[in-house]
């Protein structure tokens, strides 16, 4: 096979057995790979009902076909398995240089299954696999067991790992590769921890078969020659303050959610903007594999109390951890997002479960008693001492680990945990950017934007603008992003690049620069329209898992602040998400029930039976 | 009339007197258009925010707005 290695990797944690099995070319057309090969994989092998940190999960680690073959941001990979966060699937998604290695040692996806009985680490290159003892990593933090594992294996390996969070199953436990890059979302890493499993250790050889090298080529330059030229007068934003700079425009339009959700407008704002993170603590950008943008931050914090070196803040950060809980101090944020890439955790569920603490106190309903200390809105400290309480699953943080909907609902107030499916929201107010808010509901990992991102057609105007207030004509516009990102999800490639660079410049945002790159590199022959109906596909297969789970229009949901409260501040002030009006146009365009569930008709077009 | 002026990121060049944030008097009925000329700001990949609203160079500003200016910006 070109552009796909044809392999994927199994391994019996249980056993101790180590197998690789053919990748089936009607598979890796129908699925393309990465997040699409990882629902296929878990609807063949995980019961929807299992506990998600039994044996009985899997966790599949998937690169995409066009990752690691020098198209722009083709880095990335996928972990998804059963989420312990959510009940539902995660779609945790990483770049950096890891996935590319991966992809170099002949291997398209890797297969968890069952548990070992001590904590292990899979060493593969390309002539074997296997698992070797990690007894003596168990309690490292992530870097510490990078070094270790680059020091007794390869220096130049690619290491995959989980901290003590995902040890302790913290239930939104990352895992971080290449030191700062996290597959962070929904508690990837707690599945790690509940098999014993430590780390992924990869050193691969040789390049990515291509099809047809020379279209490869001509067609790559082309893209590269176009984003050189729309970006040397005025550089992306992602370049110049990295995610970071994105507090500029949230704050402006007023959906930077701030004191847990009850505004979108934070007065402590430019404190905590990029352009204060350049200035402050950037050292240099950093890219991930083949990405021409270089949104990551390499920064350095020298101010007493939160001092460190790493990578970030990003966006998402600052949002849940500073506007969020109201906090301003940018040094207190970026030390808090060290801790969390070293224990291993998500920054957005560890700063909004912070936030919704905050709240409980502020109402009363936490106790000093109960939590050993004060908090209070805006409390740094806090934000830094807790979310290392957190990692460790210390005193308090041993509740702020099951995130935020189990806490709000321990103490009496479900509804202040700002969740859909249990998992908590990224940084955009529906109330002032509505298709977030149907976005957020029909995720099948819960909270997300990055399932298809409405920032893009509500805020960034790419490729062209739509009104945030409105609701009208959302579903059918947020049904094309979330297509399209399912097939970025599955050949490899980053959602920076792809849907300003390699979607056609509509609102039907059809996958046109995708379908060239993998036609070049796989010579699978896709048309347009086969490639949209695997983007549609791989939606459906998700939603599958999802309502033999037990999920439907129920768990479609926002929190009543969202649907019910007029946003009190700034250009959204006196909206609500339209939630259920857009829900409903949603189910009829996808072919779904009122309730939500896929019709069959549907299904059968997509040979899901 | 009077109208309040905010400029962001690579924005800030245009900047008159080096002060990104500033009041402006124009001429009412002026639209984005003849405010974006008047600062010599090309027309191009920029966004202009009146009041908080995304708005085209055709859109009109009243005494008293706020124009936020932000560079191309995305991700998140």
């Amino acid at each position: 096979m070109n552009g796909w290695m044809g392999r994927i990797l199994r391994v019996d944690l249980t056993s101790g057995a180590c197998s690789a099995i053919p990748m089936e070319p009607s598979v890796a057309k129908d699925y393309i790979g990465g997040r699409g090969l990882g629902i296929y994989l878990l609807n063949q092998e995980v019961d929807p009902a299992c506990d998600a940190l039994s044996a009985g999960n899997i966790l599949v680690m998937a690169a995409g076909p066009l990752t690691g073959t020098g198209a722009p941001t083709g880095s990335r990979y996928m972990v998804m398995t059963k989420s312990p966060l959510t009940g539902a699937i995660t779609c945790s998604n990483a770049g950096g240089t890891f996935p590319t290695e991966l992809k170099r040692t002949g291997t398209d996806a890797v297969v968890f299954t069952g548990r070992s009985e001590s904590p292990v680490y899979l060493f593969l290159d390309r002539d074997h696999a296997e698992l070797r003892p990690a007894s003596h990593l168990w309690g490292k933090t992530t870097h510490e067991t990078t070094d270790a594992l680059l020091a007794e294996t390869d220096a130049n390996a690619r290491v995959a790992c989980i901290g003590p969070a995902g040890e302790k199953q913290v239930l939104f436990a990352a895992v971080i590769n290449d030191r700062h890059r996290a597959a962070g979302r929904s508690g990837v890493g707690a599945v790690m921890g509940s098999k014993n499993l430590k780390a992924v250790v990869v050193k691969g050889k040789g390049r990515i078969p291509l099809a047809d090298p020379d279209r490869f080529k001509a067609f790559n330059k082309q893209i590269l020659d176009t984003f050189k030229e729309g970006t040397r007068e005025t550089p992306l934003g992602l370049t110049v303050n990295g995610t970071a700079g994105v507090v500029v425009a949230t704050q402006n339009y007023g959906v930077l959610p701030t004191k847990n959700w009850q505004q979108g407008t934070f007065d402590g704002w430019e404190k905590i903007h990029g352009e204060e993170l350049t200035r402050r603590f950037l050292i240099k950008n950093s890219a991930c594999y083949g990405c021409p943008i270089g949104c990551g931050r390499k920064t350095k914090v020298d101010v007493p109390g939160f001092e460190g070196e790493g990578e970030g803040p990003e966006y998402e950060t600052i949002y849940a951890m500073g506007a969020n809980c109201m906090v301003d101090d940018l040094a207190a944020i970026t030390k808090a997002n060290y801790i969390c890439n070293e224990l291993g955790m998500d920054t957005i569920t560890m700063g909004a479960t912070v936030a919704c603490a905050m709240e409980l106190a502020d109402r009363g309903a936490l106790t000093e008693a109960q939590m050993g200390r004060s908090l209070h809105w805006g409390d740094a400290e806090a934000l830094v001492e807790l979310t290392r309480m957190t990692g460790n699953r210390e005193g308090f943080g041993n509740l702020l680990a099951e995130g935020s909907h189990r806490l709000a609902e321990r103490f009496g107030h479900p509804e202040l945990a700002m969740v859909s499916k249990k998992q908590e929201f990224p940084g955009y107010e529906p109330r002032g950017a509505q298709a977030m808010g149907l976005a957020y509901a029909t995720s099948p990992i819960g909270g997300s934007h990055m399932r298809g991102d409405p920032a893009y057609f509500e805020l960034f105007g790419v490729p062209e603008a739509m009104d945030p207030h409105q609701w009208e004509g959302k579903a059918k516009v947020t049904i094309a992003y979330q297509d399209l990102s399912a097939i970025i999800d599955a050949a490899g490639l980053c959602i920076f690049f792809a849907v300003r660079h390699l979607a056609a410049k509509d609102l039907g945002v059809a996958p046109v620069g995708i379908l060239e790159y993998l036609n070049a590199a796989t010579g699978a022959g896709y048309t347009l329209e086969e490639l949209m109906q695997a983007g549609e596909r791989i939606i459906h297969a998700e939603r599958l898992f999802l309502t033999r789970a037990g999920f439907s229009r129920k768990d479609d949901s926002l929190p009543k602040r969202l649907t019910e409260e007029p946003a009190p501040t700034g250009p959204a002030k006196g909206l609500v998400c339209h939630l259920d009006k857009m829900l409903d146009e949603y189910y009829q365009l996808r072919g779904w029930t009122e309730d939500g569930t896929p019709a069959k008709e549907v299904l059968g077009r997509l040979g899901l039976e | 009339m009077k109208i309040f002026v905010k400029l962001y990121g690579v924005l800030m060049r245009y900047a008159p007197g080096g002060r990104p944030q500033f009041s402006l008097r124009v001429e009412p009925g002026a639209t984005l258009e003849d405010i974006h000329r008047e600062l010599a700001i090309p027309e191009g990949r920029h966004v202009t925010l009146i009041n908080g609203r995304r708005s085209g160079p055709d859109a009109s500003v009243a005494d008293g707005d706020t124009l936020v200016l932000l560079p191309p910006i995305s991700g998140g």
